[in-house]
């Protein structure tokens, strides 16, 4: 074995490695991990300092979204929601605190929210208009765009519209201090008191599935839960899995370069239909075009463009493509359903079944069958079908298909088989 | 499920040291019977049918993306099949949805003529990325096939439900279709547009299969045993949840309990 087929078998095993020990290894450390029935909790509390100097104090209830700026996909920098356990001393960050939809005016001209409380900003906090491409969103940009926004918020909330939501944020504040809360267990029929640090993961059982990763605000009285530290391995596996997708970006180009040279010997050898190879140049120009515009806003003239080429064109194209679907089916069907074989007979049978058990003439047909014969009914030996031999072997395939997987990972991750196209030159 | 439980875990271990345990005895030598797959048997036969055709060959590596274990396991496929179509001087299109397919494709290609000693018949364009759409890939698929007068076409990998597209359209063509998929709901629309069709598990024996070296043969039979250990845990199941179910019309144990 040469020296880079021993490098890519290290390399394979490492990376095999850190995924199996992610998988196997519990979400928080075992031994010093505590479990118990939840009897109260007091919420973590976030000082901050905010851009313009003031102090702010906001307490992680479930209205409290905490926000990071991310850079996206499109290399824009864009708000990140992050896990209240996430957010660590000296970090800036966005807190949304709540979302209010605005009702009338009281008495004194103060505006009231929907349930006719007066809205009272408390320091450090101002009010966004939910205006923008994406209200997901906090509007980072667009407060500017509307003009309506400005450092008085209490002036802004006086133009707004009845009816219109509004999201109630401190921007670009750094966390001057955290406290993380503390939850009371009931453990082995004594109470402990669990303060929650910095590295603390709650975990929520459940009885019917696996534990859930809960935010402090959302575990109620009676839950159980478990609270430990963190692993290193499970914040660093988004790390691993954005190698690949770095890796697949750059691909994309390889792949349009393989189009391109496909189109350009197309017209240099005058192929068949030689002349539909410029099509493509040109939905590649068109498509450039197009893309420009999709992060403009909805509703201006360069988004409208990219609006047209996708939401009209190409996902019109789409459903005609998938409407072939039923064509196709049909004549699968036939070719499946002529009856040669004794199996082919035992399906076509069986798809009978199933099918008219599955509309109301399988009824009309069989309904007179009452009392002891009720079981014949075609509804209900469809239904048996369905239910017990088709499910079953459904699920005799996932077992197949599911130790296979295991058998080919085992392989290629010991290096018993060399995955194809991973160097065998 | 992001981590495991402690019963994931045990299964885990049993099913990897069952297979670790039969490709160890199949190294020192032990023989192992596989049973017949028909559609690998076939994959020669198509190869030869577009040899004396003079036509290409199509390969499509499924939709999904590298990472997926599928694929890596049609990427096997495609080296067993530009061995064969090598020896035959057969030339190979390769079709792809996944852009970082493209060199993956083009070096199991080359790789494969190197080995049959044919590398003049390395033609990178021969790799076509053909959209990122599984329905746009599936009609770009179907188009290539009749106009480059395909002879045989061959289907591996992860599918979604543009599986009928990808088939029918080589149906229509009258190409010799192989096709196969872990994917069991696309099994039921190979069947009938397809030759032959290499179902779930079978998929991921193939490159055992074709390669018939020991190591991979053991994890095959590893593969069998480990299906004979989950047997014998639903039969425990079933009986459990018969004796012991609550609420169950013929629960042993409660009218046990209840005579008692």
């Amino acid at each position: 074995m040469n020296a880079r087929k021993r490098l890519i078998a290290f390399v394979t095993f490492i990376a095999g490695l850190y995924f199996v020990l992610e998988f196997i290894v519990p979400p928080t450390v075992p031994l010093v991990t505590v479990t118990g029935v939840a009897l109260s909790k007091r919420l973590p509390v976030f000082q901050l300092e905010t851009a313009s100097g003031q102090n702010a104090v906001v307490e992680a209830d479930p209205s409290v979204t905490f926000y990071v700026l991310r850079r996206s996909k499109s290399g824009t920098f864009e708000p990140k929601p992050q896990r209240s356990r996430e957010i660590q001393k000296g970090q800036i960050v966005t807190v949304r605190t709540r979302t209010v939809t605005l009702g009338g005016f009281g008495p004194n001209g103060e505006r009231l929210d929907s349930n006719g409380n007066p809205i009272v900003l408390r320091q450090g906090e101002v009010p966004y208009t939910t205006d923008g491409p994406d209200t997901s969103l906090p509007v980072w940009s667009f407060e500017k765009l509307m003009g309506r926004v400005g450092p008085d918020g209490e002036a802004i909330l006086a133009m707004l519209d009845e009816g219109e939501a509004i999201n109630i944020e401190i921007r670009d504040a750094k966390v001057a201090d955290v406290d993380r809360g503390q939850i009371v267990l009931k453990m082995n029929g004594e109470s402990r008191t669990v303060p929650i640090t910095d590295y603390s993961v709650i975990m929520l059982n459940k009885r019917r599935s696996q534990p859930e990763e809960v935010e402090m605000h959302s575990v109620q009285v009676g839950d159980t839960v478990s609270i430990g530290p963190n692993t290193w391995l499970r914040d660093q596996r988004d790390t691993a899995t954005q190698f690949y997708a770095v890796v697949g970006t750059l691909a994309l180009g390889m792949g349009l370069i393989s189009l391109g040279v496909v189109n350009i010997r197309k017209i240099k050898k005058r192929e068949s239909e030689w002349y539909t190879a410029f099509l493509f140049f040109g939905a590649i120009v068109i498509g450039v075009l197009a893309g420009l515009g999709k992060y403009e806003l909805t509703g201006t003239r360069s988004r409208a463009f990219s609006d047209i080429i996708v939401l009209q064109v190409i996902n019109a194209m789409g459903s005609s493509i998938f409407s072939l679907l039923a064509f196709y089916l049909a004549s699968a069907a036939y070719r499946a359903f002529r009856i040669r074989t004794a199996e082919a007979a035992l399906m076509m049978g069986t798809a009978l079944i199933v099918m008219l058990g599955q509309t109301p003439f399988g009824m009309y047909l069989t309904g007179w069958m009452i009392g002891t014969f009720e079981f014949l009914q075609l509804p209900n030996v469809a239904g048996w079908i369905l239910r017990t031999p088709s499910s079953a072997f459904v699920r005799a395939l996932q077992f197949g298909a599911m130790l296979g997987a295991i058998a080919t990972a085992l392989r290629y991750w010991l290096n018993l088989e060399r995955v194809a196209g991973m160097g065998d030159d | 499920m992001e981590n495991a439980n402690w019963q994931v875990l045990v299964l885990m271990l049993l099913f990897s040291g069952v297979i670790l345990w039969k490709i160890s005895s199949a190294r020192k030598g032990k023989e192992l019977y596989i049973r017949p797959i028909p559609g690998l048997n076939a994959i020669d036969e198509a190869v030869g049918r577009a040899a004396e055709l003079g036509a290409p060959l199509l390969f499509n590596p499924g939709l999904a993306d590298f990472q997926n274990i599928q694929t890596l396991a049609a990427l096997g496929i495609l080296q067993h099949v530009c061995k064969v179509a090598a020896t035959y001087g057969t030339r190979i299109i390769v079709t792809t949805n996944v852009p970082v397919m493209v060199p993956i494709c083009e070096d199991v290609m080359k790789s494969s003529f190197n080995e049959a000693g044919r590398p003049e018949m390395i033609h990178a364009s021969e790799v076509r990325f053909v959209s990122d759409r599984s329905d746009l890939a599936a009609l770009a698929n179907s188009r290539i096939l009749i106009e480059e007068k395909v002879a045989s076409n061959f289907l591996f990998g992860a599918y979604d439900y543009t599986s009928l597209i990808f088939s029918e359209g080589g149906q229509i063509a009258g190409c010799m279709q192989i096709a196969g998929t872990a994917d069991y709901y696309q099994i039921a629309f190979f069947i009938p547009s397809c030759d032959y069709v290499v179902m779930v598990e079978e998929l991921f024996a193939c490159s055992a299969y074709l390669s018939r070296q020991p190591t991979m043969l053991g994890s095959v039979v590893g593969q069998d045993y480990g299906k004979l250990v989950l047997l014998i845990l639903v039969v425990i199941g079933v009986l459990a949840a018969t004796i012991f179910g609550h609420g169950n019309p013929i629960n042993l144990y409660e009218q046990v309990m209840n005579l008692k």
